[in-house]
């Protein structure tokens, strides 16, 4: 029953009848996405916890201040990058403490491929992680908002507060950052360029 | 050509079926810890609680409220006629006061020109007893008697109005009208007729009028004290056989008040 509810309506239905398997069910939707694009944004684990429960704190306590204007989805990864962005003002990033450990254990489980395989997938994993790393923090925000929250550009510009052409040149500038940065990588390990 | 190509990837990228959305999506899928699962969702549960106790309450709270409204209410109703009852009470038990106006037609009926009059209020005799004493502090030496009966009987001729004004209502709707009323009337008019030349002030007029026997004897008095305020004034002014018979009016209607020495010769040289 509460599956065919978009998110939307599951947070009306927490907001106006305190109902708690609503609000499970739109936490359990988001909660993931969610915590992958903070944890890759900032870099540290920790921070992520802290921002992932600030937000969702937030849409708890404001829940009465919450109008369906607009897709549940933007509401709460702006509330996320709101945070996000208090924290990253108040502590620079440190590089290179991205999210090593989880991950390579996610990875590490890929049944039914070869050896040679999952170290070639790990090691493009890797890369990714350090080619995102390398990104402006814009730039990384719109790639990661894109893959993870599954918004719009228009949603995404909405989110970050800028218009819808700076989001797509954000994204379009990270997009060809990653692909040089893995080409590069499949030519040293091939050889050939692709 | 090269320009193109990116385009067409970035294309794929935004629609989701580029290779590098899958790399990325091979990066794993981190989840947040168990712990912080269960301190949001508890953190869920715990604001709506409130929420439900405090509508839970409304309805208890709301009738319990009305309950108390309504309970003072009717304490504060209740109040207010136990004072009109306390207050019918004190009035009932003041002495009534006779006041002769027009002689008995008979004499087995005096019933008819001696209608019993209401006690004044308790605040009036207070107006009274102030103005009498402004009225000495403000004339003195001779004239400090007469000033106070002029300052007393004006206030009081005006004070009354109220009562008599009541009293002649109800007497009208039974379709008689008292003659002290009628009296009370005529001696307010007349008080007023004084009053009018000399300004639209009430102060003046209150020092100028001096009233006359008839005024005096048609003003009922409503303490002992009072009346025999009044008896001193007839005396003062010369109506000493007026005194005496007001005197004599005073002492039936209280037999057991000690007299004044300088009023209880009156009664005495009456006797001889």
């Amino acid at each position: 029953m509460l599956n065919r509810l978009d998110d939307t309506a599951l947070m009306l239905r927490y907001r106006d009848d305190g109902d708690m398997a609503a609000f499970e069910m739109l936490y359990s939707r988001h909660r993931g996405p969610l915590f992958r694009y903070l944890l890759r944004q900032c870099g540290d684990a920790q921070t992520a916890e802290d921002i992932f429960q600030e937000a969702w704190l937030k849409v708890i306590r404001s829940r009465e201040g919450y109008r369906p204007t607009a897709r549940f989805n933007t509401y709460l990864y702006r509330l996320a990058h709101n945070c996000l962005v208090d924290r990253v003002r108040k502590q620079s990033r440190q590089p290179g403490e991205a999210d090593c450990g989880p991950d390579d254990a996610e990875c590490a489980d890929a049944g039914g491929r070869s050896v040679e395989d999952e170290a070639a997938m790990l090691e493009t994993a890797a890369r990714l992680r350090v080619a995102l790393d390398a990104l402006s923090h814009e730039q990384r925000e719109a790639f990661l908002l894109h893959q993870e929250s599954g918004l719009t550009l228009d949603e995404i510009a909405g989110v970050v507060g800028v218009g819808r052409e700076t989001v797509k040149s954000r994204l379009r500038y990270a997009v060809n950052h990653l692909r040089a940065r893995l080409s590069a990588h499949a030519t040293e390990l091939t050889g050939v360029a692709p | 050509m090269n320009e193109r190509r990116h385009d067409g990837d970035f294309e794929d990228f935004l629609a989701g079926r580029s290779d590098l959305s899958d790399s990325y999506r091979r990066l794993g899928a981190v989840e947040p810890p168990a712990e912080l699962d269960a301190r949001i969702l508890e953190e869920a549960r715990r604001a709506i609680r409130p929420r439900r106790s405090r509508s839970w309450w409304r309805t208890p709270g709301l009738a319990l409220a009305t309950v108390l409204v309504l309970g003072l209410s009717v304490i504060v109703s209740r109040q207010a006629m136990w004072y009109d009852a306390i207050m019918l009470e004190e009035d009932a038990a003041t002495p009534v006061q006779r006041t002769p106006v027009a002689a008995p037609t008979s004499k087995g009926a005096p019933a008819e020109s001696e209608v019993p009059l209401p006690a004044a209020p308790p605040g009036l005799a207070t107006q009274t007893r102030e103005v009498t004493a402004s009225g000495r502090q403000q004339t003195g030496g001779t004239s400090e008697t007469a000033g106070a009966v002029t300052a007393r009987s004006d206030m009081a001729a005006s004070a009354e109005r109220d009562t008599f004004r009541q009293t002649g209502e109800a007497s009208a709707l039974s379709g008689s009208q008292p003659p002290e009323a009628i009296e009370m009337q005529k001696a307010e008019e007349r008080s007023h007729l004084r009053r009018a030349p000399g300004g639209a002030s009430d102060q003046p007029a209150l020092r100028s009028y001096s009233p006359t026997d008839s005024d005096i004897s048609a003003i009922p008095a409503r303490s002992a004290d009072q009346w025999l305020t009044r008896i001193e004034a007839m005396i003062e002014q010369g109506a000493t056989d007026d005194a005496r018979k007001e005197l004599l009016r005073f002492r039936e209607a209280y037999p057991d008040h000690e007299l004044p020495k300088d009023l209880s010769y009156l009664l005495t040289d009456g006797q001889q």
